[in-house]
């Protein structure tokens, strides 16, 4: 093998190398993971919030042709949220604009994120899985208030 | 156009040149509908169309045609062409023309059935075809078609490779062969899962014959196969640069090693990384996201090691063509070379798959994903992959086919030559304005005109609109480059055969030629692969399984 | 089929085995247990079955086994507890050796729930059960990384497993699902008091070491198979 070619190979792993300790250093540091696998929560059939505490709340959402539900979430500046995910009919998308929240709905099962909202301001959840005629219909939003 | 090494061309046979013709045009025509439904999009997308549908098409079922059409039909019509091409040239021995026709005829079949689904509207659920939205079922036996005619064009190429190792033995396989047999291999790992999904789940599923299929084991399914046919899509580009673009740049291929260290990884690495396209996904644990992100990062070495030798192979042509200096030499290439405007199809895919090497990492990269999933950032991501050196290569190996074949010489010199870099320009537009709106969070396929670039509508987002506006623009470059390459196209297919019929390529000699070793034989690296993507595919789907809860029925778009 | 086929074929089903394995470990949300072990748990105020208060702090000095668990759970609570219940007994005597705790995170849960379930289940006096409201509850649990998911009908989906604190109240090891071996709570327990533990902190890269092994051992076997064998005539590899 040339030794210029060697070099690349050698840079070129090294490359990917630093750009997956990166990632990892991205999930374990800065806590930036993606959804598991969930074995033994059974999808709902309706959505919900529920607050536990000043600033811990859980909520349901069900996803469904063309809406989420709920639709609209008042919760206060730096609440946590459990976030669960389902949805009654098709596949659905889920970003939480401006956060890191970016799951799939997926009849059948659940999927789940945790996320804290520092910032108050309106923050829009967008299905960005075609899902019919309506897709482009399909948003709903998380007010966070100032507290 | 360059002439190739000592042994100039391989005369073909009657039928297999009807065949070459006509699985070239084909495609080709259809790839004008597919085109035309791209263009629209970004006129919907730029909130310029605010209506469901324009001309009679519905806006999902035009993205469902566009999908269609430009991933799967041209590019494995094109592929398996391509493959009877290269080996009747580099095994110098046709594959049986009577099975060559038939996986066309089975093709061409598959692909009728598709498209009267498509066109007739019976089939909106976009090239992905997730469950549980539901087509019509000729929609899913139509694909299923499609893929068994490309298997069938496959094997037929089988017994004339064991002939010719039989007959040369001791001789190293043409890298062309080693790359089109690698290209489908992959595919044919990558599509049994397909088939699975298609045969087992959802045909009888579409016919009424089962209730409910598990939506997310689909899903799984369909991406187990969905990342390896971008390497299907890639790999015979790879053929075109490592074989040919040395040559027709004037000089050698760096290393001929290089190109089929290439090709083996691509077999092994290809298929146990589908997981990154579910990286959002419930169901499945995040230790298997994480084993398939890696080896996607291993995958992406077979492409820099490529980024590498194709600049070498570059360098050396051009310091043989007088250039000189650290960065001088660049000016030395045929960019604009009339009678190698083959060159620059294949060059100006390599510019974007620069961009659409770096964005693919971004997308495989873990939780990095979040930022960028189902957003605009991914059309963008690979309009410069599959619509970048994909596109181009295989655009550009259908003229030069149906010149070479056909006897002919390509018309309208001048606008070829400006075809890739218009569409370059196109795609610079396109991609940068989507990647930024991307990681905003625009959604991909998506109406967004009636909604989100609708100034009248609540969801308006005024970012999105704005930059949408240079996304058209980008469309129309890009429709330009490809009116003018259909031009060119039909004009050289229908004017009159100026030399006699003969398939031949530019081949490029090794500048190191070493020992192939390890990468003389396919079969141990076709070993390894099928254990790895067995090791990688059982836990996950394992998880798949026990998350899920409950089947689903079908459901219509609308 | 030659042996170096067959071994092949064992090596490839052996690591789909172990990799299946591995992926049955995890339950519903499982604890990110990087994230938790050697740490300390969040100081708590907790009441108790008589309405007393019951301080986290208060059961420093021995190793503390915390069980979450509610008291309307149907399923896998009673279970949970009958299983560590029988363990216990077989080890050591609870509020001497060790402390145990079953902690409700059902903020319905009341005292007297809780004396009502201390004796459903027969459990001795010195096992403490506790409850706390939402805001004394959940700062505790997240120590742990314990987390649930309320459901339609007012129950929860929950993970199963126990936890096993240090007598320093960090958190030493977790035990996952409904039964739970006595064997497995002593060993638990003597890790929690810091017995071996420099061989539980080489498990890890014994495991990985010994997987990366397997795997390599996997396609050397992978790489031998697929070479074509050498004989008097040359032979088209494919």
């Amino acid at each position: 093998m040339d030794r210029a070619e060697r070099l690349a190979l050698i840079v070129a792993s090294a490359m990917l190398v630093a750009f997956l300790a990166a990632v990892a250093f991205a999930v374990v540091r800065l806590d930036i993971g993606l959804p598991t696998c969930l074995t033994s929560m059974e999808p709902f059939e309706s959505g919900e919030v529920i607050q536990h505490t000043e600033d811990r709340f859980e909520i349901h959402y069900l996803a469904m042709m063309w809406d989420f539900e709920p639709d609209e979430v008042e919760i206060p500046s730096g609440a946590t949220v459990d976030l669960y995910l389902t949805s009654e009919d098709v596949l659905h998308g889920f970003q939480i604009l401006g956060t890191n929240v970016n799951l799939m709905a997926v009849p059948g099962t659940v999927n789940y994120a945790r996320v804290r909202f520092d910032e108050p301001g309106e923050y829009r959840i967008v299905c960005h899985e075609y899902c019919g005629v309506d897709h482009h219909a399909m948003a709903a939003a998380i007010h966070v208030v100032a507290q | 156009m360059a002439e190739g090494t000592a042994s100039s061309g391989f005369p073909l046979s009657a039928g297999l040149r009807r065949l070459t013709l006509l699985q070239i045009s084909v495609p080709t025509v259809l790839l004008v509908f597919g085109v035309y439904h791209g263009f629209v999009q970004t006129l919907y997308r730029a909130g310029i169309l605010r209506a469901d549908s324009f001309l009679g098409i519905d806006y999902y079922q035009g993205l469902t045609l566009h999908g269609v059409i430009n991933a799967i039909v041209f590019t494995t019509l094109f592929a398996v062409a391509f493959g009877n091409a290269l080996i009747a040239r580099f095994l110098e021995r046709e594959p049986n023309t009577r099975v060559a026709w038939l996986g066309f005829a089975i093709m061409l079949a598959g692909t009728l059935l598709a498209a009267f689904a498509m066109f007739t509207g019976r089939a909106s659920v976009l090239y992905t075809f997730y469950p549980p939205l539901q087509a019509h079922a000729s929609f899913y036996i139509g694909a299923a078609l499609l893929v068994i005619g490309s298997w069938v064009g496959f094997f037929n190429w089988i017994p004339v490779y064991l002939g010719w190792r039989r007959q040369n033995p001791g001789k190293k396989t043409p890298l062309a062969i080693v790359g089109i047999f690698s290209a489908f291999i992959v595919w044919l790992i990558a599509t049994t899962p397909l088939a699975y999904e298609v045969i087992a789940m959802l045909i009888p599923w579409s016919l009424g014959w089962i209730d409910e299929i598990n939506v997310l084991l689909a899903r799984t399914l369909f991406w187990f196969f969905g990342h390896p046919l971008v390497y299907f899509w890639l790999i015979p580009v790879y053929v075109m640069y490592y074989v040919m673009l040395p040559r027709i740049a004037g000089g050698k291929l760096f290393s001929d090693f290089a190109g089929r260290l290439v090709f083996m990884l691509f077999i092994v690495l290809s298929a146990p990384v589908g997981l990154h396209h579910q990286l959002g996904d419930p169901g499945i644990g995040t230790s298997w996201k994480w084993l398939h992100t890696i080896l996607t990062f291993g995958v992406a070495l077979p492409s820099l090691i490529t980024a590498f030798t194709l600049a070498a192979s570059l360098e050396y042509a051009a310091r043989q063509n007088g250039g000189s200096g650290l960065f001088g030499w660049w000016a030395k290439l045929p960019y604009l070379d009339r009678e190698r405007w083959l060159f620059a199809y294949l060059f100006v895919g390599l510019v974007l798959f620069f961009f659409g090497g770096i964005t693919g990492i971004v997308n495989a990269s873990y939780s990095v994903n979040n930022v960028v999933h189902n957003t605009a950032w991914v059309p963008a991501h690979f309009h410069t992959t599959v619509g970048g050196p994909v596109l181009l290569g295989f655009t550009g190996m259908s003229l030069y086919l149906v010149a070479k074949v056909g006897g002919k010489s390509v018309r309208l010199p001048r606008l070829n030559v400006a075809v890739p870099y218009l569409w370059l320009l196109g795609v610079a537009l396109f991609s940068t304005a989507m990647s930024i709106t991307g990681v905003d969070g625009e959604p991909r396929r998506t109406n967004l005109g009636l909604t989100y670039t609708n100034p009248n509508s609540s969801l308006f987002v005024e970012g999105w609109w704005t930059l949408g506006r240079i996304t058209a623009v980008g469309g129309t470059l890009m429709l330009a480059s490809m009116v003018a390459y259909f031009a060119v196209f039909f004009a050289t297919l229908c004017s009159k055969r100026r030399a006699a019929p003969s398939i031949d390529f530019p081949v490029a000699e090794a500048y190191h030629d070493e020992r192939a070793g390890i990468v003389e034989n396919f079969r141990p690296w076709i070993v390894v692969a099928v254990v790895l993507a067995v090791v990688a595919y059982i836990p996950p789907l394992y998880d798949v399984l026990r998350a899920t809860f409950s089947g689903s029925e079908g459901f219509s778009p609308d | 089929m030659s042996l170096s086929r067959k071994r092949g074929f064992v090596a490839a089903a052996l690591l789909v085995v172990v990799a299946g394995a591995a992926s049955d470990a995890r339950a519903a949300l499982p604890p990110d247990e990087s994230r938790t072990l050697g740490r300390p748990v969040a100081d708590a105020v907790f009441t108790d079955a008589q309405g007393r208060e019951l301080a986290v702090r208060s059961l420093a000095g021995r190793p503390v086994v915390v069980s979450p668990i509610f008291t309307r759970c149907h399923h896998t609570c009673p279970t949970i507890t009958a299983s560590l219940k029988q363990a216990v007994a077989q080890i050591g005597v609870p509020g001497e050796d060790f402390e145990v705790l079953s902690l409700s995170f059902d903020v319905a849960d009341t005292p007297e729930d809780l004396a009502r379930f201390r004796r459903r289940m027969g459990l001795p006096e010195a096992w403490k059960l506790a409850r706390a409201g939402s805001e004394v509850l959940l700062p505790f649990l997240d120590s742990l990384d314990f987390r649930f998911i309320s459901d339609a009908n007012g129950g929860f989906t929950h993970p199963n497993l126990v936890v096993v604190l240090s007598p320093e109240l960090s958190v030493a090891k977790y035990l996952h699902g409904t039964a739970f071996a006595a064997d497995d709570l002593r060993d638990a327990l003597a890790l929690a008091r810091g017995e071996g533990a420099w061989l539980h902190a080489l498990g890890p890269y014994l495991f990985v070491g010994g997987a990366l092994g397997a795997l390599a051992a996997a396609f050397a076997v992978a790489l031998r198979v697929g070479r074509p064998r050498r004989g008097p005539t040359p032979r088209a590899g494919v």
